[in-house]
């Protein structure tokens, strides 16, 4: 009896074909088919819009010609000016007919041809074969035109919705460096990573995802830079995608990730095009999603969790004092409630003696065991900081820090818990703020939890075993190939300059060794030549 | 197939035994012994004394409150120092835990017989500190615990304070012993100088040494001796 | 621009070999020192050292011969199928013992110092079972997690050692060389098996990546424990005394539980020093444990040493229990390392076999 059938390594999964999603049933192919009849057209456009407010059907006639045409458009996502500027005016007043054309019977074809090539004022114009095929340009932001007794479709691009425009990424401030983040839109977001870095070998690929969202998303690389089996497996796994919508990059990255049951996450995910581009120079990929502001980089390993742009920006003694503590901070964040059950549980030995006799006089009318203690006010913090996340930006994170602190206070007074409970959940807190990057802060925190209930059953023994086991977990986690705990195991010297202690800039003249080698063996890790070992 | 087995035998072992906690006791439920005195009894018995921390009176002391005992006396006969301890707990609502334990004494009469075999207790206790140090009082060691310094500190933690900071700074006393040391020194039988206390006034005083030949307490040495002894860095087993 | 990443890496090797030797003997290193040669202890761990860093070289030797196979393979190989099967049942009885050996002393100790009232079952199966996950990852967790750890245990090592030269008495060392040099040569037989942990290149020497670096590294790993023990068994010596080192269970603990940081968070630096020595310990088991199951695998000629090592543990867990106190836990030591002697010598025999009968594996 299989509980879990489905092989938790994506590595595995079906190839999904793209065309699959354009299928539509053979009875409907028919009525998909483009007619010379400009009426008919529309019909079939006005019969599958249904019944959509915002499509404009709009008919005229092409200058002095009399031929019948039409446009059709979504209303909302396109710019009605430049089409009734640049479309409509010059089709419908200024389009030059050939003399050789003013017979009865005007050749539809070469007028379609030179409205194309002088009547179109548009970039990025193209021809549409069938309705299907037209509608996709439609729900992007086009514009089609139908000329009558022409079989196709010429479609231009009009797109002009309205944007939040770029702000400062919420998820990720800074205190020195560039302050543009991400949009919603893909083509916005494309155009901040190429100003940055004009490389022609800058390649932004597009593939589209979801079977009805259709979404466009890009992955980006440099050609000459990655190492090509890494691109070619990015490709794979987004192929692998077969889902109805995606409306984030958190699904992506959920479905294309290594290990989708680990607490830890595997992919890195970034609001600042700088920290993209700065991580495509590395050998990396990015990977956009339009409608979503969060972009994946893959590969990752667990310490880039722990940097921030600003390590770099700064001086090489300020980043690397910032990564030393941002790397004690997890360990206490995770470590600290789990510490305090031990000891004062099972080795109050080794407390110094006046700590040891203050704790003892403030747990004396404490009516929980510690362990119980620390469940409590640890639970009640996470629910204060998710409360505080839903509130307004200014409001929410006041309330729960200062809140915490104000209700740490009273129940200190009613005698539920001790004081220095409430001082050992105020470091947690504060040093899980310090993770720069949100995923993986969570996924320290929620490991203090597991923590906490080992030491409570054995004390520093237990932390220490539970230690080595996530170790263990750690150490075998690999993120498209390449081991998470790099550059610390295995060991790659010429990657420590980036590691810890931030060499100044004039020591780091090559590229990080561990994404070059990138092994994307699809054998099982441990099989070395062909025996488990 | 083979491998949920194995996981789910895993987990049903470990979710068994984290329903266990043998060794989790509370801290407030401890009863910390800052000093141990030990003192001649009747018939070959010793009466020893423990100062047992109370450690709401220490930090309302330290708090400037004053009023409110910061230690309780327990006064046990027993044959030797286990017995004794085996008594104490009779004697209190708390696990006795003995890892802070700051100061040794023994009293006058019982070291003339000989200290050797009550330091071989504490020595084979691996919950002790090395840092608990050892000395010799004046008369009886329960005198000694009786003084109660006028700053809230226990007793023992008063010992143990004036013991480290005379070693820098005074040179009528000498250089203390602890328990780390007496390991060393007991491998081979030797002379030994321990710290003095005596009960003067009302006040306690470590000034002097008491002279320890051969696990055998045989005289004190008054502050004049104190001094020379200090101003000589030679370690005690080549002098006497 | 793709690298082979099949197999352990250089610096993975040098800290496998580390890892084996430096486990729960560390802690009664200097009593075993000091009971041999008192004050000559130092120079007797130096010269033992040096005699196991020959036989070291004379191993890879051995397995560069045969760069293919482990000891198990080769062993049939070399003596003929029939003696070779039945030494790779000794191997194996070998390592599993020694992993019984190393989790009974562990527990004992945890017992001892760090939980006296948890049973001892408990202790040994929570051990175990970790043990048996990281086994079941494979080799090269094993030689990442190595590489993770072995650095901190070294590191701790040393602090232990300069933090406790402040209670150093050069005295203690003196006098030398008076006792003639019997104690010597009997000391240096004693003090051998404090570093077998090197044997297990008979086994892993197939698996690395770069088998021409593999002796350089594996020096490397032996030289890092090797100074350690020497100078540990110095410094222990020069605090407590050849004679109290000599009578300690474990002198080492001692040493770490006579350091103060003053007014720092943990008193004691014993139980900082503890942490460390608990991931000693568990990498030397998981090592040893591993290569029991791939000898028991390869002598029935299988390929997936899995199964072995989940039916395994039961086994390993009852080698724990067996000894009832300490005096018995020792005695356990000792015959296996009398067997882990006899694994050298017959490794020795084997090299000059092979060099007899010219026999070399491709």
């Amino acid at each position: 009896m299989k509980i879990i059938k489905r092989s938790k390594n994506p590595k595995n999964n079906k190839v999904f074909s793209q065309n699959d999603s354009n299928s539509v049933p053979a009875e409907q192919k028919e009525s998909l088919a483009v007619s010379t009849n400009v009426t008919e057209n529309l019909k079939k456009f006005k019969a599958f819009l249904g019944d959509s407010a915002d499509a404009v059907f709009r008919e005229f006639k092409l200058g002095m010609s009399g031929i019948k045409c039409a446009i059709v458009y979504v209303d909302g996502l396109t710019d009605r000016t430049l089409i009734n500027d640049h479309i409509l005016k010059p089709l419908m007043y200024q389009v030059a007919i050939p003399e050789t054309n003013t017979n009865s019977n005007p050749n539809h074809h070469e007028l379609f041809e030179i409205i194309k090539s002088n009547a179109f004022p548009l970039g990025d114009v193209k021809e549409a074969e069938s309705l299907d095929e037209a509608f996709l340009f439609l729900m992007s932001g086009e514009i089609v035109l139908i000329v009558d007794g022409v079989q196709k479709f010429l479609i231009g691009s009009a797109r002009g919705w309205r944007d939040r425009g770029i702000n400062e990424p919420q998820s990720e401030m800074v205190v020195r460096g560039p302050r543009d983040g991400f949009t919603e839109t893909l083509r916005t977001n494309t155009a901040l990573i190429r100003r940055r870095c004009r490389d022609p070998n800058l390649c932004i690929k597009t593939i589209r995802l979801g079977r009805r969202g259709k979404t466009d998303a890009a992955y980006i690389y440099i050609k000459g830079v990655v190492a090509q089996q890494l691109v070619e497996e990015v490709e794979r796994r987004l192929q692998t995608i077969d889902v109805d919508i995606i409306l984030d990059t958190g699904q992506i990255e959920q479905i294309i990730q290594d290990n989708y049951l680990t607490l830890f996450p595997q992919i890195q995910v970034t609001e600042r095009p700088d920290k993209t581009i700065a991580n495509l120079l590395e050998g990396r990929v990015a990977i956009m999603l339009d409608n979503s502001p969060f972009a994946l980089i893959v590969p990752t390993t667990f310490y880039q969790y722990f940097q921030s742009p600003e390590d770099y920006y700064d001086r090489w003694i300020l980043g690397s004092f910032a990564r030393l503590l941002r790397l004690t901070g997890s360990l206490l964040a995770s470590m600290t409630p789990a510490l305090y059950i031990a000891m004062v549980s099972f080795h109050p030995g080794y407390i110094p003696t006046n700590l040891v006799l203050s704790i003892a006089a403030t747990r004396a009318t404490v009516p929980f065991p510690a362990f119980i203690e620390a469940i409590l006010m640890e639970i009640t913090f996470e629910l204060l900081r998710e409360a505080g996340a839903r509130l307004p930006r200014a409001i929410g994170q006041t309330i729960s820090i200062v809140g915490g602190l104000i209700i740490g206070d009273a129940a200190v007074r009613a005698g539920i818990t001790s004081p220095i409970m409430i001082i050992v959940v105020a470091i947690t807190a504060i040093a899980s703020f310090i993770i720069p990057s949100y995923n993986a802060a969570v996924a320290v925190r929620m490991v203090r939890f597991p923590f906490m209930v080992v030491a409570a059953s054995f004390g520093i023994y237990g932390v220490i075993l539970f230690f080595i086991v996530i170790c263990i977990h750690l150490v075998n986690l690999k993120s498209f190939g390449v081991d998470f705990l790099s550059p610390q195991a295995p060991f790659v010297y010429q990657d420590w300059k980036d590691f810890i202690i931030r060499f100044p800039q004039q020591m780091m003249k090559q590229r990080p060794l561990s994404y070059y080698a990138v092994d994307m063996d699809r054998r099982d890790q441990d099989d070395i030549k062909g025996t488990r070992v | 197939m083979l491998k949920k087995l194995c996981l789910l035998t895993m987990m049903t072992l470990v979710s068994l035994s984290l329903t266990g906690c043998w060794d989790r006791t509370d801290i407030e439920r401890y009863a910390f012994i800052l000093g141990i005195g030990i003192d001649k009894g009747e018939k070959d018995g010793i009466v020893v004394t423990y100062q047992i921390a109370l450690p709401q009176g220490i930090m309302a002391a330290g708090q400037g409150g004053g009023g409110g005992e910061s230690t309780v006396e327990i006064k046990v006969d027993a044959v030797n120092k286990k017995n004794a301890d085996q008594k104490l707990l009779s004697k209190t609502n708390q696990i006795p835990n003995y890892s802070h334990l700051q100061v040794i004494v023994f009293g006058e009469k019982l070291s003339k017989e000989g200290i050797r075999e009550h330091l071989d207790f504490f020595l084979r206790e691996p919950e002790m500190r090395h840092l608990t140090k050892v000395l010799i009082s004046r008369g009886d060691s329960e005198k000694v615990f009786k003084v109660k310094p006028k700053n809230g500190d226990s007793t023992s933690q008063y010992i143990s304070e004036m013991l480290e900071q005379t070693q820098r700074f005074s040179l009528s006393v000498p250089k203390y012993v602890d328990l780390g040391m007496l390991q060393r020194k007991l491998a081979h039988p030797s002379d030994l100088l321990l710290s003095k206390v005596s009960k003067i006034d009302d006040m306690l005083s470590v000034e002097g040494g008491a002279v320890v030949k051969e696990d055998k307490f045989i005289g004190w040495i008054d502050s004049k001796q104190a001094i020379g002894y200090k101003l000589f860095p030679i370690t005690l087993n080549r002098n006497i | 621009m793709k690298q082979r990443l099949d197999g352990i890496s250089n610096i993975q090797i040098t800290f496998l070999i580390s890892s084996a030797i430096t486990g729960v003997t560390v802690l009664s290193l200097p009593r075993i020192a000091s009971e041999a040669a008192g004050t000559d202890g130092v120079f007797v761990i130096l010269i033992a050292g040096i005699v196991s860093s020959s036989i070291l070289v004379l191993i890879a030797l051995l397995a560069n011969r045969f760069p293919k196979d482990t000891i198990i393979e080769y062993s049939s190989k070399i003596i003929t199928p029939l003696p070779g099967k039945a030494a790779g049942v000794g191997l194996f009885i070998y390592l599993l013992g020694v992993s019984g050996t190393v989790l009974r002393n562990f527990a004992d100790v945890i017992k001892g110092f760090i939980l006296r009232q948890t049973p001892l079952e408990i202790i040994m199966i929570l051990f175990a079972f970790t043990v048996l996950y990281m086994v079941l990852k494979g080799i090269l967790t094993i030689s990442k997690m190595c590489e993770l750890f072995e650095p901190m245990v070294i590191g701790a090592l040393g602090l232990l050692i300069i933090l406790s030269f402040k209670n150093f008495n050069i005295e203690n060392l003196y006098p030398l060389f008076e006792k003639g040099v019997n104690p010597y040569l009997r000391g240096t037989l004693d003090l051998l098996p404090v570093f077998l942990g090197y044997e297990i290149l008979l086994f892993v020497f197939p698996f690395a990546r770069n088998k021409s670096n593999v002796l350089k590294y594996s020096l490397f790993g032996f030289l890092m424990p090797l100074l350690m023990f020497v100078t540990l068994t110095f410094v222990a010596i020069g605090v407590y005394g050849a004679d109290a080192t000599g009578r300690s269970l474990y002198p080492t603990l001692q040493l770490a539980k006579y350091i103060v940081f003053p007014g720092a968070f943990a008193e004691r630096f014993d139980i900082f020093f503890m942490i460390f020595w608990i991931f000693a310990s568990f990498t030397t088991m998981s090592i040893y444990y591993y290569l029991a199951s791939l000898s028991i695998t390869r002598v029935f000629g299988l390929k997936n040493y899995k199964p072995f090592a989940v039916l395994m543990l039961p086994f390993v867990f009852m080698i724990g229990i067996l000894p009832q106190n300490i005096l018995q836990i020792l005695d356990f030591s000792e015959y296996i390392s009398l067997i882990g002697l006899g694994v050298l010598v017959f490794s020795m025999i084997l090299l000059a076999i092979s060099f007899i009968l010219r026999k070399k594996g491709g």
